[in-house]
């Protein structure tokens, strides 16, 4: 009992994982010095519903009940069919008022070396699944 | 059983052959001047998936803006890549930024 718990305890805490999906560098303007470096992160919970099947049917004897779990879990793996990156979320506009941020952040709208960044931190069934924005803020006017 | 065991080596032997993808590729407007290329290159050593964070590309801009003082970064490339060596237990993720340097 205790190498079970101790075996679980050590899958969970080795389990916390930050995976980079896409990684964006843009045009760097380096004229008019260094500027104030500013960071934009939003980040939204992500549930792996391949693992919560695997662990629901894994605390249940019952053949009936892992059968439903696996229908359930085949039910919102076809409704989730499609490219994506990381798990999915309950929300996919949580990045939506990335602009206004970034309007926030550097008033002037003077933006440069702008990076865009997409990764996840997969924990064992959620995940935290993050977007975040770096770039540097030029002080001075438009044009 | 020869056939067997020639089959087993070139298998035992593809495990520890290096394989090359790449995850994300981009691409920025491409500058008339092209005389000057900066790149720069963050890496990070991944043993059995355990990646705590990614902060190593966080130098990226930095180096380029370092690279090209008074100047602007365009047509900047950037890859993200992976080289597993052993069934993904050893992998070292690579992003690339390339681009060039006008002044």
């Amino acid at each position: 009992m205790t190498k079970n718990i101790l075996g679980i305890s050590a899958a969970i805490l080795l389990s916390s994982c930050a995976v980079l999906h896409h990684i964006q560098v843009g045009d760097i303007d380096n004229r008019k010095g260094q500027g104030k470096r500013f960071e934009i992160l939003y980040n939204e919970t992500g549930v792996n519903f391949d693992e919560a099947a695997s662990i629901g049917k894994g605390m249940t004897r019952s053949k009936k009940a892992q059968e439903d779990i696996e229908f359930v879990r085949f039910l919102i793996e076809i409704s989730n069919m499609g490219p994506r990156t990381g798990n999915p979320t309950f929300n996919d506009t949580y990045s939506d008022g990335l602009l206004a941020d970034i309007l926030k952040e550097c008033p002037s709208g003077l933006v440069t070396g702008v990076t865009s960044i997409r990764e996840m931190n997969k924990y064992p069934v959620i995940s935290g699944e993050i977007v975040k924005v770096t770039g540097y803020c030029m002080s001075g006017s438009k044009g | 059983m020869k056939m067997l065991r020639v089959l087993g080596l070139s298998a035992f032997a593809t495990l520890f052959t290096q394989c090359a993808s790449i995850q994300s590729v981009s691409l920025t407007q491409i500058p008339k001047e092209r005389k000057k290329v900066v790149e720069t290159t963050a890496s990070r050593f991944i043993f059995l998936g355990l990646n705590f964070n990614n902060d190593y590309i966080n130098q990226l801009t930095d180096d380029l803006k370092a690279q090209c003082q008074g100047g602007v970064v365009s047509g900047i490339l950037t890859k993200d890549e992976t080289y597993n060596y052993f069934l993904g237990l050893a992998i070292t993720r690579q992003v690339t930024a390339k681009g060039y340097c006008v002044k």
